[in-house]
């Protein structure tokens, strides 16, 4: 691997609470070349915060601190706000992962992408429009001039998604972080997203972090999975080895997949050890 | 993973307020409304606009202890009398006491912002929630209604409707009122519209909620918070307006002590008698500056956007 | 248990006018796991929410436990047959109301007695501890939301449960402890599901058959069996046996 795109060492994210501070993301190492990286993990584990630091899309409340998170030479934690919001949605860019609520409600979804045009690539209202038009075709939305004036709430959860990767796509990134772009779609347009992934990739070199819950999709799409528990990174390999993964957490996720081939009467649920919470990823 | 549970030592009332295993709706409000104050209280300006508004309350509520005079009482003897010993802010021209006028002031200042609370929360909701909630054209009807009222400026429509009304405390109220239910209505409009396609809604109707549960049990929590905010942030103006209107004399009749009403009386003094203007002026001032700050506070801790 | 008959969904007026669903019938038996899957945007959650009355703009026959129900005007009869849990654990509950009251809530609307007893009862159903009751949702994670939202379908004890990808937005560990959840309680209380999902992993796993949407249609009907054997028509159905299978 040449030099990585985005390296992060020692990533910490802390909480106030009325109890003390909690530490939500606790020392989180990795990183990212010209790469697709998967991040998966339990609900609360943390993936959506290590993704929403990079972004610096934090909470209010949250304080990051890391040794190290260096993009494109720079130190994302301590870069102005003003350069940050420059780098955001242009050279680094994050689908959210739930894409009704960070859209506009009042506002229809096809304006909203317009908006991002306009504010990215400089183009008038006319032009906007039809570039709109041109970018929920992209993402495989049928008839196109029937969703543009429809409001978050009037369309499907997998449209709403995709109306969220169109936003994207209008500024050619360089990192791309994608909190659960698919778990609302079906697999044939899963498909067409992820070779839309793919074919934005193959312009520039491009790092990718998928954070997602669905190991099957790693195993496929991804390069190199790491593996979180509790604030934690507990393991990392190869996507094509997932299945080899020695961490229990791992294996406990590898069978409470319910799987055609192999029927079962219950599915294996977790019986979740305490100790892996203190202890290190064993690398 | 929290320092608390390193040292499960601590018990008491604070534990009780911050536990995570909460066993009673009461506990669960408690530890809202601890919360709350904590994230209010952190802002040291906050605290200024709190601290400032129960010194209101409490001068509102224990003014005869607080007053050394009554405030009514006249003594064309002492017209005029620079502040001193005995009349800590003076007397005025028909020689009462101006610091106890003002104690008792604060009690005509309390009762507008309480009166212009209490009628326009429940019509600015009422209105925005249902014309954000049914649509159609009810909701076309109800904003065009808000436009009309939004297109004047507030203090003209305060001071046409108060002519029309008549003078008196209780038609300033209602002239204010009646000039600031639109935004409001507006902001819970704005509310309504953003939670209108969720699925606990969908869900609530589904199971046979009717609009008075829709709106009482669903919609009241989701524009309060706005609404006190606004409201909070309103009662600045709130307070200068109902002083202008008293100032003009349509507010407050004499003999009630009224802030603004004060001012306008001074003013034939304000050369010899500075003090007559100068003190009701500045509490005008600090409390409309306190509710501001409150309301800046307010939004940062009930806002859930900015969190 | 239900029945659909020509089922034809709408959106919008006049010009606007779209037909999300376009003759759609099936049936399924008390007691069964019907699955509906297909593509995104193809007319599944549209297929339930007009079945639930969530959206009255359809025409067609739908008979709930053999009572037909009318799209305009539902009784509450009809609205105690059928409960409906959705996709997004997230949006699903009031953000402002404790567990108990979300829990509470269909109770207080028809006036059931005995509330507090029926929220302890449906906690403990779903597999949630008794003091949850009085957490707010942000307190608790995503999987024990849509526990909660079980919880609040099951408390009219409708029949009918209608399910809108109830696991799609959790990580398969969670996803297994909801899916055993819901295979308890159609066997302890003879329930009858409609479910909706992406996952062929979970539809084998859950239903006895299954519908295959595509364009607002129902293009293929499939036995459990079936599907297992990867005996197929469809060459979506086969787009979806392949991404399981490969996994
Ligand atoms: N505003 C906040 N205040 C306090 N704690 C928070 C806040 N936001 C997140 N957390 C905590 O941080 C932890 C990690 O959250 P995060 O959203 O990163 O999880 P995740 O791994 O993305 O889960 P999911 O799969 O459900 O999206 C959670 O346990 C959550 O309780
Ligand atoms: N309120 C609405 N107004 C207008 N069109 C709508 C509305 N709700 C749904 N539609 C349209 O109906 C079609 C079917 O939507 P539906 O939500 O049933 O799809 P779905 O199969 O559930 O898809 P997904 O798997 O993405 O959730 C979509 O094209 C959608 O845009
Ligand atoms: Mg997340
Ligand atoms: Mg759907």
């Amino acid at each position: 691997m040449s030099d990585p795109i985005l390296s992060v060492r020692n990533l910490r994210v802390t909480f106030p609470s009325l109890a003390g501070r909690i530490e939500a993301v606790r020392g989180v190492s990795f990183d990212i070349g010209n790469e697709k990286v998967g991040l998966i993990g339990e609900s609360g584990s943390g993936k959506s915060l290590t993704g929403r630091s990079i972004m610096r899309l934090l909470p209010k409340a949250a304080h990051p601190v890391a040794d190290r998170m260096r993009f494109d030479g720079k130190e994302i934690l301590s870069l102005p706000e003003g350069e940050m919001r420059g780098m955001r949605g242009g050279e680094i860019a994050m689908i959210l992962q739930d894409p009704k609520f960070s859209l506009n409600p009042i506002m229809s979804v096809g304006d909203q992408i317009a908006e991002t045009c306009r504010i990215h690539l400089k183009l008038s209202k006319r032009e906007a429009r039809a570039r709109t038009l041109h970018l929920l075709e992209q993402v495989h939305i049928n008839d196109p001039a029937r969703v543009y004036p429809l409001f978050p709430h009037e369309v499907s959860g997998g449209m709403g998604q995709r109306i969220m990767i169109a936003m994207m796509i209008v500024a050619r990134p360089s990192l791309i972080i994608a909190d659960e772009p698919t778990s609302a779609l079906d697999v044939s347009v899963r498909g067409q997203i992820l070779r839309i992934l793919d074919e934005l990739r193959a312009e520039r070199p491009t790092g990718l972090l998928f954070i997602t819950h669905d190991l099957n999709l790693v195993r496929r799409f991804c390069d190199r999975v790491l593996i979180m528990y509790s604030g934690r990174i507990v393991e990392e390999l190869p996507a094509s080895r997932l299945d080899e993964a020695e961490h229990p957490y791992t294996r406990g996720l590898l069978d409470a997949i319910p799987r055609l081939d192999r029927p079962r009467d219950r599915l294996a649920t977790l019986q979740r050890d305490p100790r892996w919470i203190t202890e290190e990823a064993g690398r | 993973m929290t320092d608390a549970s390193q040292n499960p030592g601590r018990r008491g009332l604070r534990a009780w307020l911050v536990e995570e295993d909460v066993t009673s709706h009461r506990q669960a409000v408690a530890q809202g409304a601890y919360r709350g104050l904590v994230g209010l209280t952190s802002s040291p300006i906050a605290v200024i606009g709190l601290v400032i508004v129960i010194l209101l309350v409490l001068a509102a509520a224990f003014a005869p202890w607080i007053a050394t005079h009554d405030p009514y009482r006249q003594d064309l003897s002492r017209t005029l009398l620079p502040p001193s010993a005995a009349n800590w802010m003076g007397t005025d021209d028909l020689g009462r006491d101006v610091w106890s006028r003002l104690v008792y002031g604060s009690r005509t200042t309390l009762y507008i912002t309480m009166l212009v609370t209490v009628i326009v929360a429940p019509i600015g909701f009422l209105i925005g929630a249902v014309s954000g909630y049914v649509g159609g054209w009810l909701d076309t009807v109800l904003m065009r209604l808000t436009d009309i009222f939004l297109a004047f400026p507030s203090l003209v429509l305060a001071l046409a409707f108060s002519a029309a009304l008549g003078p008196g405390i209780g038609n300033a109220v209602l002239a204010i009122a009646l000039t600031i239910w639109p935004p409001v209505a507006r902001l819970a409009r704005a509310e309504t519209l953003t939670v209108r396609g969720s699925d606990y809604l969908a869900s609530a109707r589904l199971q046979g909620a009717g609009l008075g549960r829709v709106l009482w049990w669903h919609l009241v929590p989701i524009c309060l918070p706005s609404i006190i905010v606004r409201l909070t942030l309103n009662m600045a103006s709130v307070i200068l307006t109902a002083a202008g209107l008293g100032f003009l004399g349509l507010g407050a009749q004499p003999p009630i002590a009224e802030w603004g009403a004060m001012a306008a009386a001074g003013r034939q003094y304000l050369i010899d008698a500075w003090w007559l203007t100068t003190f009701p002026g500045l509490a005008i001032l600090l409390v409309s500056l306190a509710f501001n700050l409150l309301g800046d506070g307010l939004r940062d801790v009930l806002d859930p956007r900015s969190g | 248990m239900i029945e659909v008959e020509d089922l034809q969904v709408f959106y919008g007026e006049g010009r606007d006018r779209f037909h999300a669903v376009r003759d759609v019938s099936f049936r399924v038996e008390k007691g069964e796991t019907y699955g509906l899957v297909g593509e995104s945007g193809s007319g599944k959650s549209s297929v339930l929410n007009a079945i639930a009355g969530r959206h009255s703009d359809w025409t067609g026959t739908v008979r709930l436990a053999g009572a037909e129900v009318d799209p305009r005007r539902r009784n509450p009869a009809d609205r105690q047959k059928v409960q409906i849990v959705f996709q997004d654990p997230f949006g699903a509950i009031h953000p402002k109301h404790t567990i108990g009251g979300t829990i509470a809530e269909p109770l207080a609307i028809n006036r059931r007695q005995n509330r507090g007893e029926t929220v302890d009862a449906l906690l403990r159903q779903v597999g949630l501890p008794g003091r949850f009751r009085y957490r707010y949702p942000h307190q608790i994670s995503g999987g024990q939301r849509q526990r909660v939202s079980i919880a609040r379908a099951l408390a009219l004890q409708s029949p009918i449960l209608l399910l809108d990808e109830p696991t799609s937005a959790l990580d398969v560990s969670v996803q297994a402890e909801i899916l055993n959840l819901l295979q308890d309680l159609r066997r302890d209380q003879g329930l009858t599901y409609l479910m909706v999902t992406h996952d062929i992993g979970v539809v084998g796993h859950m239903c006895d058959r299954i519908g295959v949407m595509k364009d607002g249609r129902i293009v293929e009907e499939l036995t459990k069996a079936q599907l297992v054997r990867g005996e197929t028509a469809h060459p979506f159905t086969r787009e979806l046996l392949s991404e399981s299978l490969l996994g």
